[in-house]
C-alpha cells in the first residue's frame, strides 16, 4: 500500500512537470518564432526598399526569398527540436507558486531514484502541492507582445507593395520599376525600328519576319543583353545580304535621263529621273504613252522621241535590262507607227520604272532599318559597357583615392580618360586634390532608359596622355632621403654656426634607461632621419 | 511512516518553539539572534556573538542556559588565563595512605554550554585550548583525552570597539564556530520593553523546557531532512564565490579577499538550512534556506587582504553581493 503510494506521489509529480514543461515549450516556441519571424521580416523589407529603389530582377528576388524561407523554416524546426527539461519546469513552477524549491527537489529525488522515510514524506507533500496546482492560472495563455511587432512588420511589407505609383509593382512580380519604363521604351523603339519592316513585306521572309518578332518579344520579356545583341547582328547581316545595288540603277537611269536630253517629249520624264522620282518618271512615261495613243503627235516629234527612246535604252545599263528592252521595242514600234504597241512598251517600261522606284524605297527603308539597329546595337553595348565600367569603377576609385591620399603626382595634372564604348570618364588630380567623377562622354548612354532612337552625334576622341607612375626603390629612397639630409641639415650647419644659445638642460630620463632606449616610440620611417640628426649633433657634452 | 515525520516536524518545531518563546520572556527583541543560537545549537556548533557592551549577550546565554536543562559554565576571558584554567589540569592528590598522585580536575570546559565571555580578551595560546573541545568534543591532558558530554555549546562574546588588550581570534579558531551573530543595538520599542522588565522589583522567571536527549534528537531530526543536488550545488557555488582564484567569485573578492570560506562554511549552510526547512514546514531544503545561512554561516570566514581591511570592508557587504551574483542552479 505504502509502496503504492510512493508510486503514485511520483508519477503525479512528474505527470504536472510534463504538463508544466509542454505550456512552457509552447510559450517559448511562440515567443521564439515570433522573434525570428519579426528579425526575419527585415530580409523581405530590405529586399522591398531595395526594389523600390534599385530594381532586382525576378531571379535575385526568388533566390533571397528562397534563402529566407529556408533560413526560417530550419530556425523553426531547431527550436521545434530543443525540448526543455522537467528540472525547467519544476524550477519555474516553484518561481511561479513561490514552492520554494519544492518541487524542483521533488523532481531531483524522483530521477535519482532517492527513497527513504524523508524523501517519501517530501513527495508526498510535493504531490499533494501538484494536485493543487493551477497551471491555467499560473500559466495563462497570452499572446506575447512582440508578435504586434511582428504583425506591424507585416503589414508594412504588404502595404509597401500595395503603394500605388506607377513606378513600382507588388513584389511578388518582382519586376523592376525602372526596367519597366525602359521596358516600353525599348517596346516603341523596336517598334519604330521593325515599323519600316512592316513596308519592306517581311511577310515574304518568314524566317527574317520570325526573328524580327522573337527579337521585339524578347526585348519586351527582357531577355538578356547577349542574346538581343546576338539577333540584332544577325538581322542586320540579313538585311546586308538582300540588299539591293540602288547606286547602279540611280546611275543607270540617270545615264538614261541625259541621253533623253533634246526630247520634248521626254523633258517630264527626264527631269523626274534627274530627281531620282521614278514613280514620278514612270507616270511622265504612262502620259507619254496616252500621247502616243491619241496620235498627235508631228513626224519630227516621234522621230525625235524615237530616238531619244533609242538612247534612252542604249544608256540603260544590265540593272534594268527589262526596261531598256521596253524602251527599245516602243521605239522601234514607233518607228512602225504602231502607237499602241508602241504606248504598252512605254507603259511597261513605266512599269519596270515603277519597280524601280519600289527598289529604291525599300533599300531606303533597309537603310533606315539597318541604322536603326545599329543604332539599337550601339546603345545595347553602351549599357553593357557602362554597368561593367560602373563594377570597375568602385575598385578603381577606391585605388585612385589611395594613390592621391600619398600625395603622388603634386604639382602634376594628370587626365585620363577611358573610351569603353560611350562611356567616358575624366579625372584630375593636383596639387595634393583629387577631383574623381564620372563625366559623360559625348554619347554617352550609360544608365539612360531608351526614350526612343537616341541621336548620337559624331564620334569624338579625347587624347590620353598616360604617365608612368615612378616607383622608388628601396636604394632610391636612401639616395633621395641623403640629398634631402645633405639640403636640410648638412648645408645650412655648414653654412652657419646656430644662433641659438646652447643650454644645459638635464633630461628627465637618463641616456642609460633601458626602458627609454627600448620603448618604441620613433616612426621607422623617421628613424634614419633621427638616427643621423643626433649623429650630426655629436657625443653627448659636445655641445654643453 | 509519513504520519510518525509529521509528528517530529510538528515536535520539533514546538520544541523549539517553546525555548524561544521561553527566552523571549527575559530577552526582548534580538529574535534572529535566538534563533540563530538556537540553530547553531541543534546543528551541534558553536556561536561567536559579537556586539558592544550592554547589549544583553551575557544575559542572553545566561537565559539559555535556564531554558535549556544543561550544565552551564561560565569563563571568563582575561589576558593572564592560561589553558589549564579553562581545560582543567592534573592536580597532587594525597589519598588515606599518604600516597600522593597526579589527578586530573577538570576545568569549566566541562559542561554542556559554555560561556566563553570576551574571548578576544585571552591570548591566543588561551583561545587554541578551545580548538579541540569545539571541534572534537574532547579535550587532551598529558596522555589522556577526556571526552565532552553531550551537547556541548561553546558560546562566545567579543566586543568589536575595543581593540587595546585585545587578541583577535586566529582564523583556524573563527572557522570553528557556526555562525557569528551581529548583536544590533534594540529598537526604541524594544528598549521600552527591556526597561520595562529590567527595571521592577522582580525579574521574569523562565521555564526549563528542553533538556540534553531533547536537544541530541532535534539535532538527529534535523540532519534527517534531504537535500537536492542543486541546493548543494547552490551552497557549494556560494561558499567557492567567497574565494578570489573562483571563477565565481565577484570582482570585490577578488580585490578585498585572502581567502575564502573553508568546507565548514558549505557545513553550515546546508546544516542550518535544514534546520530552517523544518521550522518552516517543510522536509525539503530550499535554496531560500541556504541563501539565510549565509550572512552569520560565512561572514566570520572572510579573511580580507591588506586592502580590504585598509578599506574597512564589512564581510557582510562582500557577502550580499556574492548573494546577488550567484544565480541559483535550475
Amino acid at each position: 500500500m505504502a509502496l503504492e503510494n510512493h508510486t503514485a506521489n511520483r508519477a503525479a509529480v512528474t505527470r504536472v512537470l510534463e504538463t508544466i514543461e509542454r505550456r512552457l515549450r509552447f510559450d517559448r516556441l511562440l515567443r521564439e518564432l515570433i522573434v525570428g519571424f519579426s528579425l526575419s521580416m527585415a530580409v523581405p523589407l530590405v529586399v522591398v526598399f531595395w526594389h523600390l529603389f534599385s530594381p532586382i530582377q525576378t531571379t535575385t528576388f526568388w533566390l533571397i526569398t528562397l534563402c529566407w524561407l529556408l533560413g526560417f523554416c530550419s530556425f523553426t524546426l531547431w527550436r521545434l527540436s530543443q525540448k526543455g527539461s522537467l528540472t525547467q519546469a519544476a524550477t519555474s513552477v516553484d518561481l511561479r507558486a513561490k514552492l520554494k524549491d519544492e518541487l524542483k527537489s521533488a523532481h531531483w529525488f524522483i530521477s535519482e531514484s532517492t527513497s527513504s522515510p524523508w524523501v517519501e514524506a517530501h513527495l508526498d507533500r510535493a504531490a499533494r502541492t501538484a494536485d493543487k496546482l493551477e497551471i491555467v492560472e499560473l500559466y495563462p495563455k497570452q499572446i506575447p507582445r512582440n508578435s504586434l511587432v511582428a504583425i506591424g512588420l507585416f503589414v508594412l511589407l504588404i502595404a509597401l507593395n500595395l503603394v500605388p505609383t506607377s513606378w513600382t509593382r507588388g513584389w511578388l512580380e518582382a519586376k523592376s520599376p525602372r526596367s519597366t519604363e525602359t521596358r516600353e521604351s525599348k517596346t516603341k523603339t523596336a517598334e519604330n525600328i521593325l515599323e519600316p519592316s512592316d513596308s519592306l513585306n517581311l511577310e515574304d521572309d518568314p524566317a527574317l519576319e520570325k526573328r524580327a518578332t522573337q527579337l521585339l518579344n524578347n526585348m519586351i520579356e527582357e531577355v538578356s543583353g547577349t542574346d538581343s545583341m546576338e539577333q540584332l547582328e544577325e538581322i542586320r547581316k540579313r538585311l546586308n545580304t538582300e540588299e539591293t545595288d540602288l547606286e547602279a540603277i540611280e546611275q543607270s537611269l540617270e545615264a538614261m535621263a541625259r541621253a533623253m536630253e533634246g526630247v520634248t517629249q521626254l523633258d517630264e520624264v527626264r527631269e523626274a529621273l534627274a530627281n531620282k522620282n521614278f514613280g514620278e518618271a514612270a507616270e511622265q512615261l504612262r502620259e507619254l504613252a496616252k500621247h502616243l495613243e491619241k496620235n498627235t503627235t508631228t513626224s519630227d516629234d516621234k522621230k525625235r522621241l524615237q530616238e531619244g527612246l533609242e538612247r534612252a535604252a542604249l544608256e540603260v545599263r544590265e540593272e534594268l535590262e527589262e526596261l531598256s528592252e521596253a524602251l527599245e521595242r516602243s521605239a522601234e514600234q514607233l518607228g512602225k507607227n504602231n502607237f499602241k504597241e508602241s504606248k504598252e512598251s512605254l507603259d511597261e517600261a513605266a512599269s519596270k520604272l515603277n519597280e524601280s522606284a519600289q527598289e529604291q524605297a525599300e533599300q531606303n527603308l533597309k537603310d533606315a532599318a539597318k541604322r536603326q539597329l545599329q543604332q539599337l546595337q550601339e546603345i545595347l553595348n553602351a549599357r553593357r559597357e557602362h554597368a561593367s565600367q560602373a563594377k570597375r569603377g568602385g575598385e578603381q576609385s577606391s585605388k585612385e583615392q589611395a594613390q592621391g591620399g600619398a600625395g603622388q603626382g603634386q604639382g602634376t595634372e594628370q587626365t585620363t580618360a577611358r573610351q569603353g564604348g560611350d562611356h567616358g570618364e575624366a579625372r584630375q588630380a593636383g596639387n595634393g586634390e583629387q577631383k574623381q567623377g564620372n563625366q559623360p562622354a559625348q554619347g554617352d548612354q550609360g544608365g539612360m532608359p531608351f526614350d526612343g532612337p537616341t541621336q548620337l552625334g559624331s564620334p569624338t576622341e579625347l587624347e590620353v596622355t598616360l604617365r608612368q607612375e615612378v616607383i622608388l626603390s628601396q636604394q632610391e629612397r636612401e639616395i633621395e632621403f641623403e640629398r634631402e639630409h645633405e639640403q636640410l641639415i648638412e648645408q645650412p650647419s655648414r653654412a652657419a654656426d646656430s644662433e641659438v644659445e646652447y643650454r644645459k638642460i638635464e633630461p628627465g630620463r637618463s641616456y642609460a634607461d633601458p626602458e627609454a632606449l627600448g620603448y618604441d616610440s620613433i616612426p621607422w620611417s623617421y628613424r634614419t632621419l633621427v638616427k643621423r640628426y643626433f649623429e650630426t649633433m655629436g657625443p653627448r657634452g659636445q655641445h654643453d | 511512516m509519513i504520519n510518525e515525520i509529521d509528528q517530529q516536524v510538528e515536535l520539533f518545531q514546538h520544541q523549539f518553539t517553546t525555548v524561544k518563546s521561553e527566552i523571549g520572556k527575559r530577552i526582548v527583541g534580538s529574535e534572529d539572534i535566538i534563533e540563530g543560537i538556537l540553530i547553531s545549537l541543534i546543528a551541534a556548533g558553536h556561536t561567536l556573538l559579537e556586539g558592544i557592551p550592554g547589549l544583553g549577550k551575557t544575559k542572553l546565554v545566561h537565559t539559555l542556559s535556564e531554558v535549556l536543562q544543561l550544565e552551564f559554565s561560565r569563563i571568563q576571558f582575561t589576558p593572564d588565563l592560561m589553558p589549564a584554567d579553562i581545560i582543567g589540569t592534573n592536580v597532587v592528590q594525597e589519598n588515606q595512605q599518604g600516597e600522593k598522585s597526579f589527578e586530573f580536575q577538570p576545568g569549566p570546559i566541562f559542561g554542556n554550554m559554555i560561556l566563553a565571555d570576551e574571548i578576544n580578551r585571552a591570548t591566543p595560546k588561551t583561545q587554541s585550548a578551545l580548538l579541540e573541545a569545539m571541534q572534537e568534543k574532547s579535550v587532551s591532558v598529558g596522555k589522556r583525552t577526556h571526552k565532552l558530554s553531550l551537547p556541548f555549546f561553546v558560546l562566545a562574546t567579543q566586543n568589536p570597539l575595543e581593540m587595546e588588550g585585545t587578541y583577535p581570534l586566529p582564523e583556524a579558531q573563527l572557522d570553528r564556530f557556526f555562525f557569528k551573530l551581529k548583536v544590533r543595538y534594540p529598537s526604541v520599542d524594544d528598549l521600552h520593553k527591556i526597561l520595562d522588565r529590567t527595571t521592577q522589583p522582580e525579574e521574569p522567571t523562565v521555564d526549563r523546557v528542553l533538556d540534553g536527549p531533547q536537544i541530541l534528537a532535534m539535532r538527529k531530526t534535523s540532519r534527517a531532512i534531504p537535500i537536492s543536488r542543486s541546493v548543494q550545488e547552490y551552497a557549494i557555488q556560494l561558499t567557492l564565490a567567497t574565494h578570489p582564484g573562483s571563477p565565481h567569485a565577484h570582482n570585490d573578492v577578488q580585490q578585498f579577499i585572502r581567502y575564502g570560506a573553508s568546507p565548514r562554511g558549505a557545513q553550515a549552510l546546508v546544516l542550518g538550512g535544514k534546520i530552517r526547512a523544518l521550522l518552516n514546514n517543510r522536509v525539503h531544503v530550499s535554496g531560500e534556506d541556504i541563501r539565510a545561512m549565509v550572512l552569520p554561516a560565512l561572514r566570520h570566514r572572510l579573511l580580507l587582504n591588506f586592502e580590504g581591511e585598509a578599506e574597512q570592508i564589512d564581510p557582510d557587504t562582500m557577502l550580499k553581493k556574492i548573494l546577488d551574483n550567484t544565480p541559483e542552479p535550475s
